[in-house]
């Protein structure tokens, strides 16, 4: 018998790549009408798709409510959930970076002042220097710690890189590539392994 | 919940332990304590990949530090043996609190039940255990998925695939989340082992594929061995929920043998685990067989309690 997947798909700019990635592979993804219900049901493919903020996916998978979920590895690591990553989906991609207003910050003496929305990755990437420092969480325009003193880097997201370079940013350093996975529960992938796998199959063809 | 549900909640509990402890006991096997704390570097050493944040700490007066015990296995083998003869055997079980941080950094206690076997001759003392789990929840009629790898497998095809221990530890931890892109990436030199890991992590590949692929190309015959010890415990035990995973990796480095998980339906999380630990009785002075596993209990209970309300709601 043919099992049910819970699906959980981040809400916002991933989407239209998720939905097209799905398409590709055969799933076409039903229509939400005015983009208000939150979760759709694929009679076809006996899936359930639960649209959620892209924070919030690691969760869903992680209790259960969702068996599998697509999500960028940046809130995946933030998230601390223990789940299979079981395919990078190439999508999304970007990179974590490390930037200043001066190339010389770390060659700074005593305590570095990093701003970033990313505590774990900033502390995984200082782990193994002996820098030491200290990280202050924001939640948005992280570009402006360094311009007003606030710290004296960031650690964020780099995409086309407009951003940092309209406040005066440079690269210091690539702290980690980021892409999409997708990612399971691991109670889910021993019992609903076949569902996931033929999925998984299917999504990577079109990778 | 109320005082008078919760008085009934733990009635209830009680009396699933009880049964539990009587079933676990008639078997031969001795209830046993263990240590409230845990010395920080034994565990460090022993557990490399760890991350000791996630563990509550205490310091006595000499300022040495200790966890509180956030795993009973090595809390009991540190007991047990240095007072073993060679050749003695022993079955215990437990029913004890294990203690770490939660996501949030709450600190929280989790019920566990768990059998040590040490001695006893090594497939035998397998099934015998995979058994005992297979009554235990037969005999609340819960049915469950096990899947079944095998720990030294892997350190013993990781051996051939790097001698540096950071990236040892990195391709372990990508096996735990089985991603195969930080694999790849990690291993750069194209070899017939580094085939065979991705080949393990495809779930495409039965256990026979991977038998061929190591006989054909004349692998390591250790890793033909330990691929067979997995083969024989399945024909054994010939159960249909049994799926046979030779990337499965355990969070203890400790195991270095075949190792378990186990899963039932509605629940999130694995409900139990173990395998064999043979080499950590060596740390305590010795080497003998062992193996044990434990299970958490809140799941259990909160399955109980559903299917005896599921019960009773259909025979009325």
């Amino acid at each position: 018998m043919i099992k049910k997947l819970n699906i959980a798909l981040p809400k916002g700019r991933l989407s239209k790549d998720v939905f097209n990635l799905l398409e590709l592979a055969g799933y076409k993804v039903p229509k939400i009408e005015n983009g208000r219900k939150l979760v759709i049901d694929d009679e076809i493919n006996n899936f359930s798709y639960y649209f959620v903020k892209p924070t919030d996916v690691p969760t869903y998978v992680d209790r259960g409510v969702c068996d599998i979920g697509i999500n960028g590895m940046d809130t995946l690591i933030e998230s601390g959930k223990d789940l299979y990553e079981l395919l990078d989906l190439g999508i999304g991609r970007c990179k974590m970076v490390l930037a200043s207003t001066s190339k010389d910050v770390l060659d700074k003496q005593g305590e570095l002042v990093i701003a970033t929305k990313f505590p774990i990755i900033s502390n995984n990437y200082f782990k193994a220097s002996n820098q030491a420092v200290s990280l202050i969480k924001l939640n948005g325009s992280v570009e402006l710690g360094p311009i007003v003193n606030l710290s004296d880097a960031i650690i964020d997201i780099y995409e086309t890189g407009s951003t940092l370079h309209a406040n005066g940013l440079k690269v210091i350093d690539e702290v980690l590539p980021i892409s999409s996975y997708l990612v399971a529960n691991k109670a889910s992938y021993r019992i609903k392994n076949k569902e996931i796998n033929d999925l998984i199959e299917s999504l990577n063809e079109v990778i | 919940m109320t005082i008078l549900e919760e008085i009934r909640f733990v009635k209830k509990r009680n009396e699933i332990l009880n049964t539990l402890m009587r079933y676990t006991e008639k078997k031969d096997y001795v209830k046993v304590e263990s240590d409230l704390f845990e010395e920080l570097f034994d565990f460090v050493n022993t557990n490399q990949r760890f991350d000791t944040k996630n563990f509550i700490k205490v310091e006595d007066r000499e300022g040495n530090i200790f966890l509180l015990r956030p795993d009973i296995t090595t809390n009991i083998i540190k007991q047990v043996i240095p007072r073993l003869n060679p050749g003695d055997s022993l079955k215990m079980y437990y029913l004890e609190k294990i203690y770490a941080y939660n996501a949030r950094g709450k600190m929280k206690s989790k019920r566990q039940f768990g059998v040590e076997m040490i001695g006893g001759k090594s497939l035998q003392t397998e099934m015998e255990l995979l058994s005992l789990i297979d009554g235990i929840l037969d005999m609340y009629k819960i049915s469950f998925y096990i899947e079944i790898g095998n720990q030294l497998f892997i350190d013993l095809l990781i051996n051939k695939l790097t001698t540096d221990g950071s990236i040892k530890r990195k391709i372990k931890d990508a096996l735990f989340k089985k991603n195969e892109s930080t694999i790849t990436a990690l291993i750069q030199e194209e070899s017939l082992y580094k085939t065979l890991l991705l080949n393990v992590l495809n779930p495409r590949n039965s256990i026979t594929d991977i038998k061929s692929y190591i006989i054909e190309n004349k692998l390591d015959e250790k890793l033909l061995k330990e691929v067979n010890r997995v083969i024989e415990i399945s024909e054994k035990m010939n159960q249909e929920n049994i799926t046979l995973d030779l990337s499965l990796v355990s969070p203890y480095d400790y195991y270095n043998g075949p190792i378990f998980k186990g899963y039932i339906e509605g629940v999130s999380q694995d409900i139990f685990r173990g395998g064999r630990y043979d080499t950590l009785t060596e740390n305590f002075g010795i080497l003998t067989r062992a193996l044990g596993f434990s299970l958490d209990l809140e799941p259990l209970i909160r399955e109980v309690i559903k299917h005896d309300k599921e019960t009773k709601y259909s025979t009325t």
